[in-house]
């Protein structure tokens, strides 16, 4: 029985490894690397000003509220949201549509959730580079202060 | 017993340009309408967006005029995409599925096939555009007042054929990409939005970034249909709209020439080196 579950686990773990350097592969290295440097900054504080921007058109720049970390962090963590919920949805588009590839995946020994979990990982990663860049920008620029001594990591993950 | 083989007639010059125009504009909108499901997350998706900044706005007591200007601006996104993804990056993905040597070789004038594209994409989008609008305007209690509907016509038309222009003008230069065009497409979403002033007046940028972000016809488009649909928003003006007006003609006759240049110059470059990507690939 142990060594069924050990083989399953080593076997589920394999396929997660893989699908992970794949999915990392495909959303970074394909591109140039300045350019994938670029756009995991540029467009996450892209999004994050237009909300600065309105913020403080309206406040006039009073960032010292605390409607404003509550909006920035908001906005900042819903980046999760759309590169996590796409990550394994695009997964699929793109092997079956894109590269055509879904059939031979889905027919190979690999264990398929675990695949596509780890196509999914990548952007998380991408995610999480972006949602780290903005809160250090919204710490460094914009005033809003996070104790991190102060953070509840256990219930924050 | 000699046989007759039926001759077609053939198109040629201007009547085989225009043919080849409505054959490329057709499947845009056909194709538009034949999945259900896309059409209803086209437009609801962009209202869910809307309406978060518009919560934004209302939570920090923002004065009505920016709920309409965040519906106007959310309404003018659905362009922007289709400049962005069915415009610029669309010879690249006939590239990536084999389409684009048809196209080269067919004995029509690739103008005639881009400037197909862009009809087609901007009557599609002008249907969801003018839905997104209504059920934004409906949903956030949006007053729209048109002050003058023949300059606001004009000032669309102008931002319309430039913006078009413009995704004419980069299909040839984003033909020079592989992979990395997915990305560059992605990159020129929320910047943009921000630099064109999608959901606040582009004026609040200072007057020499708003200056620079006027090359994207949105920019000077949007402001000045703001001015016009919302007349308290002349305060919130960037340029005087007959200013605007000028802006926007120049930059249709750029981009429109830019297009054709471009387009020449990529076919040149792609028959004397025998390939259409970056050397590096």
């Amino acid at each position: 029985m142990q060594t069924r579950l050990a083989s399953f686990l080593s076997f589920s773990w394999r396929s997660f490894r893989l699908a992970t350097w794949l999915g990392w592969q495909i959303e970074s290295n394909w591109a140039d690397p300045f350019l994938f440097t670029i756009y995991s900054l540029i467009k996450p504080l892209s999004s994050a000003a237009i909300l600065v921007i309105m913020y403080s058109i309206i406040t006039k720049a009073n960032f010292d509220s605390p409607i404003f970390p509550y909006i920035y962090l908001g906005n900042a963590f819903y980046m999760y949201v759309g590169h996590v919920m796409t990550g394994i949805s695009w997964a699929v588009i793109d092997d079956r549509e894109h590269y055509k590839t879904m059939k031979y995946i889905y027919t190979a020994p690999v264990h398929f959730p675990s695949y596509l979990l780890g196509r999914g990982v990548a952007r998380f990663i991408i995610a999480s580079i972006s949602v780290v860049v903005t809160i250090v920008f919204g710490m460094l620029f914009l005033n809003i202060s996070i104790d991190l001594t102060q953070v509840n990591w256990f219930f924050l993950y | 017993m000699a046989t007759t083989v039926p001759t077609l007639p053939k198109a040629s010059s201007w009547k085989l340009f225009f043919k080849t125009v409505f054959a490329r504009a057709y499947p845009r909108i056909v194709g538009q309408q034949r999945e259900k499901s896309w059409m209803f997350f086209d437009i609801f998706l962009p209202i869910l967006s809307i309406a978060a900044y518009v919560y934004v706005y209302r939570a920090i007591g923002a004065p009505e005029e920016y709920i309409g200007f965040v519906v106007l601006g959310g309404a003018m996104t659905a362009f922007w995409l289709n400049v962005l993804w069915s415009m610029s990056s669309q010879l690249y993905w006939e590239k990536e599925q084999g389409n684009l040597a048809l196209y080269i070789m067919a004995p029509s004038s690739m103008m005639a096939i881009l400037l197909g594209m862009a009809l087609g994409g901007m009557i599609a989008t002008l249907l969801r555009a003018i839905v997104i609008l209504f059920i934004g305007g409906w949903l956030f209690q949006v007053r729209f007042v048109v002050t003058d509907f023949w300059t606001l016509l004009l000032v669309f038309f102008l931002t319309m054929t430039a913006l078009y222009g413009l995704g004419m003008m980069s299909a040839s230069l984003f033909l020079l990409l592989s992979r990395e065009a997915w990305h560059l497409a992605n990159l020129a979403q929320e910047p943009i939005y921000l630099i064109s002033g999608f959901y606040f007046p582009v004026k609040n940028l200072g007057f020499w970034l708003a200056l620079s972000a006027s090359l994207i016809p949105l920019t000077m488009g949007l402001d000045a249909m703001r001015q016009l649909v919302f007349p308290s928003a002349a305060q919130f003006g960037f340029l005087d709209v007959r200013i605007e007006v000028i802006g926007l003609s120049v930059l249709c006759f750029i981009f429109l020439l830019g297009a054709r240049y471009l387009l020449n110059y990529m076919e040149k470059l792609s028959i004397q080196e025998g390939r259409l990507t970056e050397s590096r690939r």
